[in-house]
């Protein structure tokens, strides 16, 4: 048998089946058929529950669209260039704040000849 | 009220191929009965604003889970009974028997019956996922891609699902 004629032998048993599988749709006893009518009024009186869908996507939306403005505004904010950041540090280091504040009093004493020198302790005695 | 006489004409009209399609997986009107129901009170609760052309499938996905249920729950309640069974002494019980064929109705139409019978019996003695392909396409008439949604696969398993349901079907009957 040719691979056409296997086919067409396929279509003429799904024809025969179907017709078979139809009729014993069509003798469905009628306590049944009773039973599957009361079935179908009782789905059609069921709450509808409202979809899912319909309130997740304006969710979605939203969440999206403040997403995107939170990513606009953090991305607007400058960020601090270096020098500024090299400032900031320095001032809040509290030696760096104490030499700032006494600045003058070091210029003055740098001004002020020997006596740095003075009060540098004396160099070691050579040895003859 | 237009949708819900759309709704009330789709599942009157699929009632008695979806009970002859439950039955055939689950062997027992009443079990076949119980499906239905649970598919058609999920169907209008939760799809019944869906456009109607995609009731058919939706219909038929939620009663193939509905018809695994309680196939499921049928194996595990069988296999409690023949556990508990070994402990009790033969003739003091018996075990319902699942898939027990009716008598055959003695009338002129025996032989129409007969033939009806043989294709039940061969359809449902189908793997599940043959037989649905099989019921879907024919009493149903869906196309492959309605019958890939019902059955929550491509369209690929279906034709195949579909092919070999045909080939075992001709085996064990001839050609009708």
């Amino acid at each position: 048998m040719s691979a056409d004629d296997d086919d067409a032998a396929d279509r003429t048993f799904e024809q025969r089946a179907r017709a078979d599988l139809r009729r014993g749709i069509e003798q469905t006893p009628p306590d049944v058929r009773a039973r599957l009518d009361s079935i179908v009024a009782q789905a059609l009186a069921q709450p509808r529950r409202p979809s899912v869908i319909r309130f997740a996507l304006p969710a979605a939306a939203v969440v999206l669209i403040a997403g995107l403005f939170v990513a606009q505004q953090w991305r607007a904010t400058p960020a601090p260039d270096a020098s500024a950041a090299d400032d900031f540090a320095l001032l809040i280091d509290g030696d760096n704040l104490d030499l700032v504040e006494q600045m003058e009093f070091y210029q003055w004493l740098n001004r002020q000849p020997g006596i740095l020198d003075d009060a540098a302790p004396p160099a070691p005695a050579q040895r003859s | 009220m237009e949708d819900s006489r759309e709704l009330e004409a789709f599942l009157r009209g699929v009632a008695p191929r979806a009970f002859r399609v439950a039955r055939l997986g689950l062997r027992e009107d009443q079990d076949a009965l119980d499906a239905v129901q649970e598919a058609m009170i999920k169907l209008a609760r939760r799809y019944a604003d869906r456009p109607a052309r995609e009731w058919p499938p939706l219909f038929y996905a939620i009663l193939r889970n509905c018809v695994h249920d309680l196939q499921r729950s049928h194996r595990s309640r069988n296999s409690l009974v023949s556990w508990l069974t070994r402990f009790v002494p033969p003739g003091e019980t018996e075990v319902a028997e699942l898939g027990v064929e009716p008598p055959q109705p003695p009338d002129e139409q025996i032989e129409s019956m007969q033939q009806l019978s043989r294709v039940e019996r061969a359809v449902a003695r189908l793997p599940a996922r043959q037989r649905e392909a099989f019921l879907l396409r024919n009493v149903e008439d869906m196309d492959v891609s309605e019958t890939a949604i019902a059955m929550g696969c491509t369209e690929g398993s279906v034709k195949t699902h579909y092919s070999r349901a045909v080939r075992a079907l001709r085996e064990q009957l001839g050609d009708l």
